[in-house]
């Protein structure tokens, strides 16, 4: 059986504080398989970017193990460097008074790539990211949009086994970002096969890239599942906003008798009438029989929140419990 | 692979540098005024030929030349690992530096090492402005004793430069070793005037710094040619602050990149 490309054990980290140790991990067990594209799902502060900086070597836990490619990250750190790209969520993160093709070739160097292989490379991923026309800028005169590329671009330099995306959209534009996506997607998972580890707040690229996904809360794992998965699970309660034309007098009496409703609340009357309903099941055909037969226009019916937004709160409210 | 790295880091710190332009050529331009200094500096009291200078037996010129130009270069190799450090913090590339394949310990210093060869660059171009413009008599020098003793000292130097580093490291700033090189280098260690001139009182302190027998020895050797056989005593005390310096800044700076990763602070300035 091949190795998985990453693996916690008991993974716990506490970051010294002026009010005593704030935990950022506790006791996190996962195991990534190779070639996956994976997530880490969370609210600030649940410990995303502390795990990928465990693993890519940056920080030491404070008990547990982590291993990539079977490497241990404390004792083998070297070699787990050489066989991870680490994506920063600061894009500033990049010697600003050099070109990109500078910034390239420098960090190629210290990958250990010779001075042509390090020109090539720089060149081939320039091109890659669509970045060659502005090859001899300096990366200071870069859009946010280009020097997270160029960001990218860094990473995959070695050419790793694994790359750490850490939040590697925030702050882009829609259209760039959706085409940061795409090539993160389909050039480096489905063509390259390359194992990634993806942390973001955007729930549209989470359930859209990954192919599975950790939800973390306050440091510890809720959750791992495959994104759609995880929404079923969730929506056995969810709550659903109907917003529908007009005033609806006695509506929410009515849908409070149909089976699998939980609880109707009035979120807004006046022009539209806006309901939440908390649901045990997902919306059956008795619920859209009663809003036909009492001529209520639909304009609005849907999940209040996104999917993964539910799995969170859900989640959160169990561990709270 | 670390070849490849250590000239890349070179070819960084020189291109980062160059692209200051103004500040580049300015550095230079700066250097070779400082020399006009010593001469004028020279000029008004060389008339009174300090008793002090008869140790070394050349002119005040010679004497403050060797001085300010050692000083300076020395001053690069106190406090340039630790003001690049800083530099590479406020930037945030320290940790693009260390997820690399690069040793830590070289990711971390040598951004520094072109400002170190430039310091060379600028001790040679002064010594030679010293001799061809203002009559600097370095005639009899004992260049290849100068070297040694230089590099000697230059590790030491280095050793200092590593916990200064490490300090940044963990307090995120240097202020406090920088100040007491700054100190310790122009009041004690005797570059513009002997450690003989100092109170009596505080030549021991100064005799306990490695640049102050650094300088004596130096001196000797480019203004009086003794051989490093002749100079052997300074030899050995400079290699006995090499030898304590060096891995107490080896083991200052792996400790505290183990704080730093410990508390997850390497990213922080």
């Amino acid at each position: 059986m091949l190795t998985p490309a990453l693996e916690a054990v008991d993974l716990a980290h506490a970051y010294p504080g002026p009010r005593g140790a704030v935990e950022a991990l506790r006791a996190v067990t996962l195991t990534v398989p190779r070639g996956e594209f994976f997530g880490l799902f969370g609210p600030n502060g649940a410990g995303k970017t502390t795990f990928i900086r465990v693993l890519a070597t940056l920080v030491i836990p404070t008990s547990g193990h982590a291993r990539v490619l079977g490497l241990d990250v404390v004792r083998d750190a070297a070699r787990v460097r050489a066989q991870i790209g680490l994506v920063f969520s600061n894009e500033n993160a990049l010697y600003g008074r050099l070109t990109g093709r500078q910034n390239l070739e420098f960090f190629a160097a210290l990958q250990g790539l010779a001075p042509g292989a390090a020109r090539r490379r720089s060149a081939e991923l320039l091109d890659f990211l669509g970045l060659t026309s502005a090859a001899d800028r300096p990366a200071q005169a870069y859009s946010t949009g280009m020097r997270q590329k160029l960001n990218v671009a860094r990473a995959l330099l070695h050419d790793p086994a694994i790359i750490f995306l850490d939040e590697p959209t925030k702050g882009l534009d829609a259209l760039t970002a959706e085409t940061l996506r795409h090539l993160l997607r389909r050039e480096l998972a489905e063509r390259r096969g390359k194992t990634v580890l993806l942390t973001t707040h955007d729930l549209g690229e989470m359930e859209q890239l990954c192919d599975r996904v950790a939800v973390l809360e306050a440091g510890r794992l809720r959750a791992v599942g495959a994104p759609a998965d995880l929404v079923r699970e969730a929506s056995r309660s969810v709550i659903y906003r109907l917003e529908v034309a007009g005033s609806g007098p006695g509506l929410a009496d009515r849908l409070a008798q149909l089976p699998g409703v939980r609880a109707v609340t009035l979120a807004a009357d006046g022009a539209a009438t806006v309901l939440d309903l908390t649901l045990a099941r997902a919306p059956e055909a008795d619920l859209w029989r009663l809003l036909a037969d009492l001529g209520v226009r639909v304009l609005r019916f849907g999940p209040k929140e996104d999917g993964l937004v539910t799995v969170l709160k859900e989640l959160s409210q169990a561990g709270h419990e | 692979m670390s070849k490849y790295a250590l000239l890349a880091l070179v070819r960084r710190g020189f291109l980062h540098a160059a692209s200051y332009r103004l500040n580049f050529f300015g550095n230079y331009l700066g250097a070779a005024l400082v020399v006009v200094f010593f001469s004028v500096l020279a000029d008004f009291y060389g008339q009174a030929r300090p008793a002090g200078l008869a140790l070394f037996g050349g002119d005040t010129f010679t004497f403050l030349l060797i001085g300010g130009v050692t000083a300076r270069f020395f001053n690069v190799g106190f406090k340039q690992y630790a003001r690049e450090l800083e530099h590479e913090l406020a930037a945030g590339t320290v940790e693009p530096l260390l997820v690399t394949a690069t040793p830590a310990p070289l990711a971390l210093l040598g951004p520094a090492l072109w400002a170190l060869i430039e310091g060379l660059l600028i001790a040679a171009l002064q010594l030679a402005l010293g001799v061809w413009l203002f009559r600097a008599d370095l005639s009899r020098a004992d260049w290849p004793a100068a070297l040694a003793l230089g590099v000697l000292a230059l590790l030491a130097v280095t050793g200092w430069g590593l916990l200064s580093a490490a300090f940044v490291l963990v307090f995120k700033r240097a202020d406090p070793l920088s100040w007491l090189a700054d100190v310790t280098l122009y009041m004690f260690a005797g570059v513009y005037f002997p450690v003989a001139a100092l109170p009596a009182g505080l030549q021991p302190l100064a005799w306990a710094l490695p640049l102050s027998h650094a300088l004596e020895a130096l001196r000797l050797a480019l203004m009086q040619g003794r051989s490093l056989m002749e100079l052997a005593r300074y030899a050995w005390i400079l290699a006995g602050f090499a030898l304590a310096l060096l891995p107490l800044g080896v083991l200052g700076l792996e400790a505290a990149l183990r704080h730093a990763r410990r508390r997850g602070s390497l990213g922080h300035y």
